[in-house]
Parts: C-alpha cells; sequence; structure tokens
C-alpha cells in the first residue's frame, strides 16, 4: 500500500515536472532520515547563520534610507510565532516565492512521510516577494522592554521571583526575550519561528491582552526591523550532522 | 461638510506654513527685533524642527490612514515631539508613521550609530506622558534598548556625543 503511494507520488512528481508544471523545490521537503528538531541553540553557536522571511511589497517600501526595515511591512498580531525560513540547508532564497498553506503548512510530526502530489494544490506562487534577512545571533535570545500595567497578582509574581521592581506612570517596566525556534512543516523542512516570551520566560503564543500587544511591538520596532537586511550577508552551510538522525550519514 | 471644510482649510494652511523657509516661518512667528537676536544654534534648531515636519507632513500624507486616534491631537503631539527630538545632535534622520498608533524616529548619529525612538500613541489619552522606548545599533547589532523618559533620553545622548 505505502509502496503503491509512493510510486503515485514520484509518477505524479514526473509527469509534473515534464509538463514543467512542477515549481516546487522537492529538495526542502522533510526526509524521514531528518531529526525532528534542529537545536538552534547549539547550531547557532557551531555557526553564523541567517534567516530570511518574505514580504510582498516591493524593496523599496520595505526598508527606508538607512536600511532600517519599515514597520508597516509586518503586522504586529504575526509576531508570536513569525514564519521565516532557515538559509544554510536546503532552502534558498528564491524559495521565499512558494507559500504552502492549509494543511501543507501544518507541523510536520512523527517523521510524518510526506508526498508532494498530496499537498501540491496548497501552494501559492507569489508574483512580488522581496526577502527580508537577519542574522540568528540579533534575534535568538534577545532582550527587549515592555510595560504592564501594575497589579496584585503581578507584584506577588515579581517578589516571588525577586525581580527587581522598576515602576513608571503606574506601571512595571519589565524585559521579554525573543528566539528562533525549528519548527518544520509538511512542506518545508527549513521553516523556523521568531518566538516571544515574557519575563517569567513564558511562550507568548498570541496576542490577547494589552500588555501582549505592547510586547510584541517592542520586538517588531527594536529587534526585528532594526535588525532587517535587504542584503544577505553571507551564508554558511549546516552541517548535516546538526539535521541527519544518524551519525554516519554526518559530514 | 461643515467640519471637512474646517479640515480642508486647517491641511492648506499647515501644508502653506510647511512649505516656507525656516526663516520666512521665524519671520512670521517672531518679531523681527527679536529674531535678530537668535543665535546660530537656535536658528539651526529651527531648520531641523522645519526639516521634521517637512518629513512628518510627507509621512502623514501617505500613511494617515494609520492613525486610529483623533487626528489634531495626534498631529499637535507630533509636533512637540519633533521640537524635542531636534535637539539631539544628529547627522540624518527619517521619520516613519506606523499601523500601531507610534512614531519612529531613525537617526544618525556622529560616530554612526543609529539611535531609534519610538512614541506609542496607544494611551493616548494621557498627553503628559513623556515615556519613549530606544533602541542603539552598531553595524546593524542591537546594544542598548529601554524604555525612558524623553527628555532625560535627549539629555543623555547630546552628553554621550560630546563625551
Amino acid at each position: 500500500m505505502n509502496l503503491l503511494r509512493v510510486l503515485t507520488d514520484i509518477f505524479i512528481c514526473k509527469r509534473l515536472w515534464v509538463t514543467g508544471r512542477l515549481k516546487y523545490p522537492l529538495s526542502i521537503l522533510p526526509k524521514s532520515q531528518y531529526v525532528q528538531r534542529i537545536n538552534i541553540d547549539k547550531l547557532y553557536v557551531d555557526i553564523p547563520l541567517i534567516v530570511v522571511r518574505r514580504s510582498d511589497k516591493p524593496k523599496e517600501e520595505v526598508f527606508n534610507k538607512f536600511g532600517i526595515m519599515r514597520e508597516d511591512v509586518i503586522s504586529r498580531g504575526d509576531i508570536p510565532g513569525m514564519s521565516m525560513n532557515l538559509l544554510g540547508g536546503k532552502f534558498k532564497y528564491e524559495h521565499i516565492r512558494f507559500n504552502p498553506v492549509g494543511e501543507a503548512a501544518k507541523i510536520w510530526t512523527n517523521n510524518e512521510k510526506i508526498f508532494y502530489s498530496q499537498y501540491r494544490k496548497c501552494v501559492n506562487l507569489l508574483s512580488v516577494a522581496t526577502p527580508i534577512f537577519f542574522e540568528i545571533s540579533n534575534l535568538h535570545n534577545i532582550d527587549f522592554p515592555y510595560v504592564r500595567s501594575k497589579d496584585k497578582s503581578l507584584e506577588k509574581l515579581m517578589n516571588a521571583l525577586q525581580i527587581e521592581r522598576i515602576e513608571s506612570d503606574g506601571r512595571f517596566k519589565l524585559h521579554g526575550k525573543s528566539s528562533i525556534s525549528h519548527e518544520p512543516t509538511r512542506l518545508n523542512y527549513w521553516h523556523v519561528e521568531f518566538q516571544i516570551r515574557d519575563f517569567e520566560n513564558k511562550l507568548i503564543e498570541k496576542i490577547k491582552s494589552t500588555w501582549q500587544k505592547d510586547a510584541a511591538s517592542m520586538a517588531l520596532q527594536h529587534v526585528i526591523s532594526g535588525n532587517a537586511s535587504l542584503q544577505c550577508p553571507y551564508i554558511v552551510g549546516i552541517p548535516k550532522s546538526h539535521f541527519y538522525k544518524k551519525t554516519e550519514n554526518t559530514d | 461638510m461643515h467640519a471637512e471644510n474646517i479640515a480642508t482649510r486647517e491641511k492648506i494652511e499647515q501644508t502653506q506654513y510647511w512649505s516656507q523657509s525656516p526663516s520666512v516661518q521665524t519671520e512670521n512667528r517672531f518679531n523681527p527685533i527679536v529674531y535678530s537676536n537668535y543665535t546660530s544654534s537656535e536658528l539651526n534648531q529651527n531648520n531641523k524642527i522645519y526639516q521634521l515636519n517637512i518629513s512628518w507632513q510627507k509621512e502623514y500624507d501617505k500613511y494617515s490612514h494609520y492613525i486610529k486616534a483623533n487626528q489634531i491631537n495626534f498631529k499637535s503631539n507630533v509636533q512637540k515631539l519633533n521640537q524635542t527630538i531636534s535637539r539631539i545632535h544628529y547627522e540624518d534622520y527619517e521619520i516613519e508613521l506606523t499601523p500601531n498608533n507610534s512614531v519612529k524616529y531613525t537617526l544618525l548619529l556622529p560616530d554612526k550609530k543609529i539611535l531609534m525612538i519610538t512614541k506609542s500613541f496607544e494611551s493616548y489619552e494621557d498627553k503628559t506622558e513623556k515615556e519613549i522606548v530606544f533602541s542603539i545599533f552598531e553595524d546593524k547589532k542591537l546594544i542598548l534598548s529601554d524604555i525612558k523618559n524623553l527628555d532625560e533620553l535627549v539629555a543623555g545622548i547630546n552628553r554621550y556625543i560630546y563625551m
């Protein structure tokens, strides 16, 4: 049954390729030999890494004259868990034109065998895709300030955690942290997410309150926007040992 | 209809005012006798305010739909901000209106560091609030980021520049 499915997938992909309709880079699909998650903490210590995000705006509208990214390029609501792509593996920045959606954009789990033919209708090909590059060292484990209204439960928590209380206009000044997490999707193993955490190191998954809105704004204004580049500064290949399961396959 | 006319007239007056040169603006605003007592640094600051206001107007013309608060108050607050920001000894600048009800200034400092200042108008009713978020970048790397009173930041940055 599985063999039949594999053969069908190969047949469909070959037919798409021969007729010039296979545009999606199959090299970026997850493979069963790959580890479920690349350890970014370990990887970025070893080699300098770049991630890329696309914008549907032309590049003149993405950056100002200092090369600082305009804030209207990314919506504040997209900041928690914002999608990006890791370069240095199989993903090339030209691939940002492909936008997997729906089932194809779901997280790859349990080493699921991926058949492209199953998801080929869940890919949009974008006509405008301006790449925005970031060095991971400028996004991973970076502190950013935010404010949160004073309340008794927050005060109690800060006391318990022995966090110094800095008050400003009836609000507490706090520090959150941004990070990059490898979250491979069904059609893109090299998909990563930009994540933000509050002062307790709790992940902010969605914006539900005013202080979370403020934290996301701060991360966008001062971590994302200032560190974005129009040009890719460099690309260093990621050693296979970081994403292949077996050590005999390593470089 | 009446309110629309007032708004249009206000916009024309502001455009006319900001399209004048700084010296004409100064002449229009101040008695010439008093004007002659202005020092070169004060004239320089007037020029910087003029440039900031022009840039702000251009940004506003393009992105005024981003402002969700009272537009007249928003504009007058930005003009006050421009006056304070003009006291910083920067070499170049850029103003940006963001979809999140805030104004962002990107300033190039003499030592080529980039200072980014964001003033949010989300808690718009609190007009006395002078709290801003700032970040300093060196070669695209964030080296400092904090929340501070704008007057204190201006004084601190100028102190740093002349160190």
